[in-house]
């Protein structure tokens, strides 16, 4: 088993990459897939919080590279799963801690004993950037029907080229379709047209994500909701499934009860 | 709004900084072509001063393949400049530079994250406190004029250095310096004192070889009375200084 | 979708409209400003051999999928030959 590396990346910050990372793994390792996650970032952490892991945390991945610890003490198993586990970030100033031949290397360690790993990038084009495309097989942006979304995450994607990791995927999120229907949003297929890489999700704009994050339970956990059924479908493509999209095109006035809608028109 | 590629009217950042093992020279944003140009151009301006020169270069974002940093290395050879390391933080360059033999990190003797107290001030106002609100792990060091105050625990491994008192409100495991332009009434205080090493002044604290497990873990102060370092109960009279 | 979405005037097509100058020019590091200069430019060369209506010239940078392209339509007006000899 070798495992396929994606790293998570937007450019522009806040559109959802550590939600998608999150909830990616989440879904994968439902399925029974092993999966580690890696939060990226140099200096901040994230990724720990939103899973809901963040009082386990001894060591981090600057620990790991400098070799204060093993790479399995610094793995933090998430419980809640068979079989995932977490390596969150370093909290140093110091930029030059971790290279990307660090990651590659730790990423080659990791090769063998896991199917997916998940590394989220921080938000931006320098260091943490670079280091967390290293290792990548996979890259995945993450972008939200918004103008200065989609120029960052275009920027992005010619970066991930130029530094010859192939052509980047997209994930649209936070589609807000009562904007849409105004003609006050961008359409997912506006932005594929504007970007013109390959699709691979589309997460509606949820309430349930915050609430989620709150309690350190990501959305795919709890029963379901819009998001987390979109992020589950994610993975199943990213498995090699073809999953048709959800249609988030509720028909105003024809169905009262949403959740009816979602049972009897969903995937 | 500049008209099109006017790159040649922006300026070409070239830092040129002296570390351990020679110069390192950090290259700013632009076309490569033009950047190279410019730093082989401010090179050839001040030949003799490169002229054996062991440099190390930081391309920072440049993304070059193994034609551009060949080219880079022969043109800088011609210079009479041996440059031994391309720093970089695109994943591609580091690659191309490991390829070609070349180093990818400049070697610091030993990971360190420093602390550095922001004060300029040297005076010990019992105002002028240091605040660290993080645990301190190995590699560690903090390192100010005046008091030291730490809300987290201090491993082994993490090294605290104060003009004033040290105060941690954790466990210090690890070592601390109090005093350390010469105040012998500085003192340390720490809710679980199992230091690795503890000096006040130019005083070293004799520790216990081995802790006793069964004696109950108390708040302790440390300072110096009869010219040497005492460990005493820190209780909420006794707060000293 | 686009049934529903009226024509003009809804702020989703202007922010369309936006993007795509926007990321051509990201893209190809060529300001709105830069591509007028070269498409006069352009226009002042060809004319030295074929005589063209500014009027009907297209010229504009066009986005095929991630690759850019400048695209030039330029109609030739016909001229009265000159009788040779």
């Amino acid at each position: 088993m070798t495992a396929t590396i994606i790293t998570i990346t937007s450019g522009k910050g806040g559109v959802g990459k550590t939600t998608t990372t999150a909830n990616v793994a989440i879904a994968l390792a439902e399925q029974g897939d092993k999966v580690v996650c890696i939060d990226g970032d140099i200096g901040l952490r994230n990724l720990d919080v939103v899973m809901g892991l963040e009082n386990r945390i001894v060591y981090d991945l600057v620990d790991v590279i400098e070799g204060r610890c093993r790479l399995r003490q610094a793995m933090i198993r998430d419980k809640r799963m068979n079989d995932l586990h977490l390596i969150p970030a370093a909290q140093t100033r110091d930029k030059s801690s971790v290279t990307p031949s660090d990651m590659v290397r730790l990423c080659d360690q990791l090769r063998d004993e896991f199917d997916w790993v998940l590394i989220d990038s921080p938000a931006g084009i320098e260091r943490g950037f670079r280091n967390s495309i290293a290792p990548a097989d996979m890259v995945l942006v993450v972008t939200n029907p918004e103008v200065s979304a989609v120029r960052d995450a275009d920027r992005i994607i010619g970066l991930v080229e130029a530094e010859e990791k192939g052509p980047a995927k997209l994930l649209i999120n936070r589609l807000n379709m009562d904007l849409v229907r105004r003609g006050d949003m961008l359409t997912a297929e506006d932005v594929v047209e504007l970007l013109a890489i390959e699709l691979v999700g589309i997460v509606p704009e949820d309430e349930s994500v915050v609430v989620s994050t709150n309690r350190g339970q990501p959305v795919v956990m709890e029963a379901e909701t819009k998001a987390g059924k979109a992020f589950r479908n994610v993975a199943l493509r990213l498995k090699g499934q073809e999953v048709p999209y959800i249609d988030l095109d509720e028909k105003k006035g024809f169905f009262q009860n949403l959740s009816n809608m979602l049972r009897s028109g969903g995937d | 709004m500049q008209d099109g590629k006017v790159v040649q009217d922006k300026k070409i950042s070239i830092k040129i900084k002296g570390i351990r093992d020679g110069l390192l020279i950090s290259l700013g944003e632009g076309d490569w072509s033009i950047v190279q140009a410019e730093l082989l151009r401010q090179i050839e301006e001040r030949s003799a001063f490169f002229q054996g020169a062991r440099v190390a270069l930081d391309v920072q974002n440049h993304i070059l393949h193994a034609a551009d940093m060949g080219i880079l290395r022969d043109k800088l050879s011609d210079c009479g400049v041996s440059l031994w390391a391309v720093l970089s933080d695109s994943p591609t360059t580091e690659r191309t530079s490991q390829m070609m033999g070349l180093a990818t990190r400049i070697s610091k003797p030993k990971p360190e994250r420093v602390i550095r107290s922001q004060s300029q001030s040297t005076s010990l106002s019992g105002d002028n406190a240091m605040l660290v609100k993080r645990t301190l792990r190995s590699g560690f060091k903090v390192s100010s004029e005046g008091h030291v105050v730490v809300i987290g625990d201090v491993n082994p491994g993490a090294e605290i250095s104060a003009g004033g008192n040290v105060v941690i409100w954790g466990r210090l495991r690890g070592s601390v310096h109090a005093g350390a332009n010469g105040d012998l009434k500085a003192v340390i205080c720490a809710l679980e004192m199992s230091p690795k090493q503890l000096r006040i002044g130019e005083k070293i604290g004799n520790l216990p070889l081995k802790p006793d497990k069964k004696k109950q873990v108390v708040p302790e102060i440390a300072m110096i009375q009869g010219g040497k370092i005492i460990f005493q109960e820190w209780k909420q009279r006794e707060r000293g200084k | 979708m686009a049934a529903w979405r009226s024509k003009g005037g809804r702020s989703a097509n202007a922010a369309k409209e936006r993007l795509k100058l926007v990321l051509i020019h990201d893209r190809t590091d060529l300001t709105p400003k830069a591509v007028d200069k070269m498409k006069n430019e352009l226009m002042e060369v060809i004319s030295r051999y074929i005589a063209i209506d500014p009027e009907a010239v297209n010229i504009a940078v066009t986005q095929d999928g991630r690759e850019q392209r400048l695209v030039a339509d330029i109609p030739i007006k016909s001229s009265t030959r000159r009788k040779v000899g």
